[in-house]
């Protein structure tokens, strides 16, 4: 568990981070949003002492960091950012093992991790390479892997997929909340990208000018934000088709059969956005929801609701 | 080799031929010598070169293999016709002849074994001809040469050590801003500006106030001290700026990944940042290592000795052979450490690539 109360961090004169409080709870996964020079990543470097902050507290695992040894809270907290940071001239696999050799395990002990990491990220063959020799996006699995290995509960990511092509850092998306799924860290993640954002967070915090702006579920942010600036932020007036996009069809469907012949079946998990745009392709306003069982059916009238379930 | 890379080696081959004498006989060591020319000396044996010449448009690369190998055997037959207690001075012709057949040696294939059995054969003729003026003159000196060739390594060696500590630590008091890194470079720089042999001038006259007030020093005006002094100041500019730019070439986004990973400083410098610089470091060792080795020669004006002993006796005897013996070993020396560097910054630079 992370707890920031009260947290102010000025440079020179500058209020960089203006009395922010924000809890997040073990096992989920928190994401900084906001624009470039908004404090998000400044927040993140308080947490493992990068950046010594002015006022309030930050808690880690119920204790304060100011009772930690900087070096030794370093080792125990995952840090990814998004130039990898992976040192050029060792292989992949010493640079996984670097947390673990810091903290003295012995060689079988982080042999075994390091394999098991290599396996989780699907990189074993890559084990001997340097990483020049990577692609960027086995590059980024190598950082994430890295700031895995000490097995540490809290991770930091600073915009690690940011510098991939869109393609890779879908996939890495993906990668990672199967992982997270498996692993269950307390992690913070830093990024500028609004999908992103909305397709990882478990807690998201939109940051502007070194406040919170406001923070919690995606959906509940894109269904009620609090001010225009967070409206506008999450889209403006596309901010409806990413609400579509974060609902299922399966929350819509209702038992009452169509006024019309259903043209397409979908399946209950695809999202609202995807069936509206087939129901475009396609040229049709009603759909049959099949999975195990017969869900019902939808109508392009039912989409009006997407707000409101 | 492209066709005019050869065009120009026949003219030059050519020029050397007609144009700059090949030996000289010498009755004694003060004469000048009386210049002799390749077509006095060999004018058989010169047909024999011009039909390898003729068959280079041929098969030219063996045929021209076997001209370069022709070059010191010619030279050693043709040296045979020197009259008894002849000294036998080396012309123009032949150094002109040395030089091409090392750069054309190089274009070659397996240039670098061709290099080393090229010289072989050249350092033969000098040997094998125990006339010729060099031969003479590098006997008579032979216990000196030795004693000055090690006089030499040392002055380079202790300097080299000596300029390593000081460098190491302006690097660190300058990267942890204990000294401001312009003033440094301006006092470096200033040093680079003053010419060695002023240097060495200025260096005599406190050296000696302090070796009369301290003698237990071991320090004296001239000699090794000096010496050694100058070329800690010369060296140290290259040393100095070579390691701080590659301590400061480490990408931004690795030190701070080390740092956010745990490690302590002192484990981000030793192995993060000296690792990444080693290469730029060695490169820095390699330029200030050649220079010294040309700079001791200067030094050799204070008393410290080395192979500038050689080279400034014989130009005050008027003696090029004498010259030479101090001269050749000194490129020798400065080429051989240069290769040795760049090998093993290459080899560092691999081993970070496997």
């Amino acid at each position: 568990m992370i707890e920031l109360s009260n947290v102010s961090k000025y440079f020179g004169g500058a209020c960089a981070l203006d009395n922010i409080s924000l809890k997040v709870p073990s096992g989920q996964l928190c994401v900084l949003l906001g624009s470039s020079g908004c404090g998000k990543s400044t927040l993140l470097r308080l947490i493992n002492r990068m950046l010594a902050f002015d006022q309030g507290e930050v808690r880690v695992n119920d204790k304060n960091i100011a009772q930690y040894d900087p070096i030794q809270l370093r080792r125990s907290i995952g840090y990814a950012i998004q130039d990898t940071g992976l040192f050029p001239h060792w292989n992949v696999r010493r640079n996984i093992a670097l947390v673990p050799s810091l903290l003295g395990w012995s060689p079988e002990r982080t042999e075994q991790r390091v394999s098991t990491l290599l396996d989780m990220f699907g990189i074993a063959e890559h084990e001997a390479k340097m990483p020049h020799q990577l692609s960027g996006g086995q590059a980024q699995r190598v950082g994430v892997a890295r700031a895995l290995a000490g097995d540490p509960d809290v991770l930091l990511m600073d915009e690690p997929f940011a510098a991939l092509d869109p393609i890779t850092r879908v996939s890495l998306q993906d990668e990672l909340l199967s992982i997270q799924q498996e692993i269950g860290k307390t992690i913070v993640f830093v990024t500028h990208d609004i999908d992103e954002a909305l397709k990882l967070a478990d807690q998201l915090v939109i940051m502007a000018n070194g406040c919170i702006a406001q923070s919690g579920s995606p959906l509940a942010l894109l269904k009620h934000p609090d001010s225009s600036f967070v409206a506008e932020f999450l889209g403006g007036h596309e901010r409806g088709l990413r609400m579509a996009k974060f609902t299922s069809v399966r929350d819509l469907c209702s038992q009452a059969s169509p006024k019309r012949e259903p043209f397409i079946t979908v399946p209950p998990d695809m999202s609202v956005q995807e069936l509206l745009s087939l129901m475009l392709l396609n040229g049709c306003a009603s759909a049959q929801v099949v999975g195990d069982r017969p869900y019902g059916f939808i109508a392009i009238e039912d989409l009006q609701h997407v707000a409101k379930c | 080799m492209p066709v005019a890379i050869r065009r120009t080696a026949l003219v030059l081959l050519a020029a050397a031929v007609l144009f700059l004498s090949l030996l000289s006989w010498q009755p004694n060591r003060i004469l000048p010598g009386v210049g002799q020319y390749a077509y006095q000396l060999l004018p058989a044996y010169l047909l024999a070169a011009l039909a390898v010449i003729w068959l280079l448009s041929w098969r030219w690369q063996t045929a021209f293999i076997a001209l370069l190998f022709a070059f010191p055997l010619l030279v050693y037959v043709a040296s045979l016709q020197a009259p008894d207690n002849n000294r036998i001075g080396i012309g123009g012709a032949v150094w002109l002849l040395f030089a091409l057949s090392m750069i054309f040696a190089l274009q070659l294939p397996r240039a670098k074994l061709l290099v080393a059995l090229l010289l072989f054969a050249w350092v033969g003729l000098l040997w094998g001809q125990p006339m010729l003026s060099l031969h003479l003159e590098f006997v008579q000196q032979q216990g000196a040469f030795w004693q000055e060739l090690l006089m030499h390594l040392q002055l380079v060696v202790l300097s080299l050590a000596i300029t390593i500590v000081i460098s190491a630590l302006l690097v660190l008091f300058t990267l942890n801003r204990w000294l401001n890194e312009r003033l440094v470079f301006a006092i470096l720089s200033f040093l680079q500006t003053i010419p060695s042999i002023a240097l060495f001038g200025l260096l005599m006259v406190p050296l000696s106030l302090l070796s009369k007030a301290a003698p237990w020093l071991g320090v004296s005006g001239i000699g090794a001290t000096p010496a050694v002094i100058a070329l800690v100041a010369y060296s140290l500019l290259p040393m100095v700026r070579n390691a701080l730019v590659g301590l400061r070439s480490v990408e931004l986004a690795v030190l701070n990944a080390a740092q956010g990973m745990g490690m302590t400083p002192g484990q981000i410098f030793w192995q993060v940042r000296m690792p990444l610089a080693m290469p730029v470091i060695i490169e820095g060792v390699r330029i200030t290592t050649v220079q010294a080795i040309g700079l001791v020669v200067v030094a050799a004006l204070v008393g410290a000795g080395g192979m500038g002993r050689f080279v400034f006796q014989g130009l005050g005897q008027s003696a090029m052979e004498l010259v030479l013996i101090g001269a050749l070993p000194t490129v020798v020396m400065a080429i051989l450490a240069d290769v040795f560097f760049s090998w093993l910054a290459k080899k560092v630079r691999n081993d970070r690539a496997l």
